[in-house]
């Protein structure tokens, strides 16, 4: 089970626009190695935030377009170990990508369909996902979870 | 403390015809939604315009969003549709690696650790 992140977590706000994913991924990166999280989830982290972010762009529509983006990123602790967790907060429409149907791995070329990996990506690269509407908000937690080496 | 995000944001495509029928591409830097747009159009031209086999080095790759994937998946059933072929080059680039595997890329286009081993898989004449 993962706890909320701490108050003193760290945060960002962006606009909705792909030339500010990159200081997003600054901000991140820079962010994960304050709080000692491991390359390995840092890395993935970071994927599942520019993941998250171009589905905004690409499918949140207006509401998205014309108000920033919250992101905030803190440690939470896990029974199992450590945890990082990074929660991202857009005006869009409700959408619980949690739930969304992914779509079957290609069995050739012919079948591959080139949409629909970047929501694939983040479900297979995070330990937890979880959405929920507040405030009149969509809140997105996703979490990394890691054992530390003695 | 550099800044490994803008460190590796310099996007690139270069390619060389080691022969005939046989091209090899390098894509480098950072292949989120910026760096895609800048080598999108290049890259297509070289990959799937003409029906020969076609090598996809992204061992120069820093950082593969999945714009970037569906660049190379678009470009890898076009080359299939003119008759041509497409193989990737991963070497020891395991986050590329991990990007590709978590999308079961290999199922549908032969990925290779190996340059020698890649380019062999491409120099095996079509059945």
């Amino acid at each position: 089970m993962t706890i909320a992140p701490r108050p003193c977590a760290l945060g960002l706000e962006i606009d909705p626009d792909p030339r500010e994913f990159r200081r997003a991924s600054s901000w991140l990166r820079a962010g994960g190695a304050s709080l000692e999280v491991p390359e390995e989830q840092i890395d993935r982290l970071e994927l599942c935030l520019n993941e998250v972010l171009a589905n905004l762009v690409e499918h949140g529509g207006d509401a998205v377009a014309s108000n920033p983006i919250q992101l905030e990123l803190g440690t939470s602790p896990v029974l199992s170990g450590c945890g990082v967790q990074l929660v991202v907060c857009d005006r869009g429409e409700p959408f619980d990508s949690c739930q969304a149907d992914l779509r079957p791995l290609p069995g050739s070329l012919e079948q591959a369909s080139p949409g629909g990996l970047g929501l694939l990506l983040v479900k297979t690269f995070c330990d937890e996902m979880h959405y929920r509407v507040l405030e009149g908000r969509n809140e997105l937690r996703i979490s990394m979870h890691w054992t530390p080496r003695s | 403390m550099s800044d490994p995000v803008n460190a590796g944001t310099t996007v690139f495509v270069k390619h060389e015809d080691l022969s005939e029928d046989l091209r090899r591409i390098c894509l480098g830097g950072r292949l989120d939604m910026i760096g895609v747009g800048e080598i999108e159009l290049p890259f297509t031209a070289l990959a799937a315009t003409r029906p020969i086999a076609v090598l996809v080095d992204l061992t120069g790759v820093s950082f593969l969003a999945s714009v970037g994937l569906r660049c190379i998946i678009q470009s890898a059933k076009a080359l299939d549709l003119k008759g041509g072929r497409m193989a990737l080059l991963v070497g020891d680039n395991s986050l590329v690696r991990s990007t590709l595997d978590a999308v079961g890329i290999a199922e549908i286009i032969p990925t290779f650790v190996d340059e020698s081993a890649a380019l062999d898989s491409l120099r095996v004449p079509q059945t």
